[in-house]
């Protein structure tokens, strides 16, 4: 049975939380200030590790933003005989709209139909010429169906397709070619979103791996001093507090220096992302930072978990002496 | 003051560094530990500073049964030990006054005190101009001299110096045993680990052998006898 005798000078009475804390934090960042060149180093393999788990939800959300972009461009268009009347345009836009997976039916008029051919072809004088001779409008009216999902274009094909009462009304299906080029867009669409999340994964784990070995390094390089404190007395904790606050600081200046990266960084490439994406919208900047508290925050929460978690581990060893 | 009963020590190998260890040092006593290397010297030290557990035995500090210490104890204990090695331990990135007192600052001692503390304690061991240096910016003798005055920061009862000399010259050599005389005549009981023979010689103190694990003389006044 352990027995502490009285007449030993037992120092041991308990010290104020507030003085404790404060040595902590100032062992913490005087650690950081004269182990300044290891500061750095730590730093930098978190920032990279960081960017590069970022440049991958960048690529996601390109991925995703591409393929919404050609969903967009794929449609059906009804393209109606120029005799057809304004009650049966209206019937295969009715028929077109009952589909719970349409989002939009827009009916393009005759008339808006030939202004368009017209502005399409206006650097063509000898197209032009020829649509002047005729005295009619030769064009009939179209009607373009949008869906939520690509998936969704094959069901309403098929099913429209069996409508035989259209038949005499309409000139030409756009989507007689197009269903290749939609199973196309669906097996494209599976397997970026696959291969993106696949790739971003790994990088989450290669960026853990980097991040694991950094702080195990960093407190290799202090295993003496560690050894040390343990045989002046300091209690475990009283050693652990100041690599926590260090690992705070580390993650805190890493997540900051990243956030600032790709703040410009995303500046600077929305500009050339804008002719890819014709229908607008898409900013890569926006993307970062419409909830960079949420995103941010997150990485420094899970950071800061790698981070301290590490410490835990790497220390153990050091502090059983 | 310290006192082993039938203490043994063995290690993963199989072969005991201690064996059948008995041995009382009595209060404000000044002991040297001698032996060749591999003889258990330095097991013994950390037997005492709990930095090893015996396989066997008891051990008693002050009265204190620390043969089953529980961790959270050890800091306590070693609060109370002054202890000294031969590589001086020295925190590289603190000056020679935050060494000192960062034996206090564990403690939860005050500010004021420990300044008080500390400038007294670099003055008795003669190294105040060297205050603010870090270790890499002072001679072997002043970075052992930094070691001897944060192991008296808790004003302890016992110091163990584990070979203090091993890396010093002769005149620092005895200017570190002058130290440790004069702690001894302020009623600390002093260990000294050494195989420095001319050291044990000119002291005229008890001599405990060490041979093979085991301990081979013991003499009241003795003389270093390998």
């Amino acid at each position: 049975m352990i027995k502490k005798q009285e007449n030993m000078s037992f120092n041991n009475h308990r010290a104020s939380f507030f003085i404790v804390v404060g040595r902590v934090f100032r062992y913490a960042f005087q650690n950081i200030l004269r182990n300044f060149g290891l500061a750095i180093i730590t730093i930098s393999i978190l920032v990279l590790s960081l960017i590069s788990v970022n440049t991958l939800l960048a690529v996601k959300s390109l991925t995703a933003a591409a393929v919404h972009a050609i969903e967009k461009q794929v449609d059906i268009s009804v393209f109606f005989v120029p005799e057809a009347t304004e009650k049966q345009v209206d019937e295969v836009r009715a028929y077109m709209a009952q589909f719970n997976s349409v989002t939009t039916v827009d009916v393009i008029s005759r008339e808006d139909a030939l202004a368009a051919f017209k502005a399409r072809h206006a650097d063509n004088p000898e197209i032009l010429k020829s649509l002047a001779v005729l005295e009619t409008n030769p064009l009939g009216a179209i009607v373009v169906v949008h869906t939520k999902d690509a998936k969704d274009y094959k069901v309403i094909l098929d099913s429209f397709e069996k409508q035989t009462q259209f038949n005499s009304i309409v000139q030409r299906r756009s989507f007689e070619d197009r269903g290749k080029i939609v199973e196309r867009v669906e097996f494209l669409t599976a397997r970026a979103q696959d291969g993106a999340l696949g790739l971003a994964a790994l990088f989450a784990l290669i960026a853990v791996l980097i991040v694991f070995n950094a702080i195990r390094v960093a407190i290799y390089t202090q295993r003496e001093e560690i050894s040390i404190k343990k045989l002046v007395g300091a209690t475990n904790g009283f050693i652990r507090a100041p690599f926590f606050i260090e690992g705070f600081v580390y993650v805190s200046v890493s997540v900051g220096i990243v956030a600032g990266i790709m703040h410009i960084a995303t500046r600077y490439i929305d500009p050339f992302l804008g002719p890819l994406f014709s229908g607008g919208g898409f900013s890569l900047h926006a993307t970062f930072f419409q909830n960079s508290g949420q995103l941010f925050g997150i990485e420094l929460v899970a950071l800061l978990a790698i981070t301290w978690m590490t410490s835990v581990i790497a220390m153990r060893k050091y502090l059983q002496k | 003051m310290i006192r082993l009963d039938a203490v043994s020590k063995v290690y993963g190998g199989g072969i005991p560094a201690l064996e059948d260890i008995h041995l009382h040092i009595a209060p404000g006593e000044f002991v040297s530990i001698v032996g060749q290397s591999g003889t258990g010297k330095t097991t013994l030290v950390k037997l005492l500073i709990a930095e090893e557990r015996a396989t066997n035995g008891r051990i008693e500090i002050g009265g204190w049964d620390i043969t089953r210490i529980g961790r959270g104890d050890v800091p306590l204990l070693r609060r109370q030990m002054g202890i000294i090695f031969q590589d001086f331990k020295l925190l590289p990135n603190k000056t020679a006054f935050e060494n000192v007192a960062f034996a206090l600052e564990v403690a939860g001692e005050s500010r004021p005190r420990i300044r008080r503390a500390v400038t007294q304690l670099l003055d008795i061991v003669g190294i105040t101009e060297a205050a603010h240096r870090f270790p890499f910016e002072l001679s072997g003798g002043e970075q052992q001299r930094v070691a001897i005055a944060r192991s008296l920061a808790h004003r302890p009862k016992i110091l163990v110096a584990d070979e203090p000399t091993g890396n010093l010259d002769t005149l620092n050599t005895q200017e570190i045993i002058r130290i440790l005389k004069k702690i001894n005549e302020f009623g600390t009981t002093v260990l000294l680990v050494t195989h420095n023979r001319e050291v044990v010689n000119d002291l005229r103190r008890r001599v405990i052998t060490l041979d093979k694990g085991r301990i081979s003389h013991d003499q009241k006044t003795g003389k270093y006898v390998i």
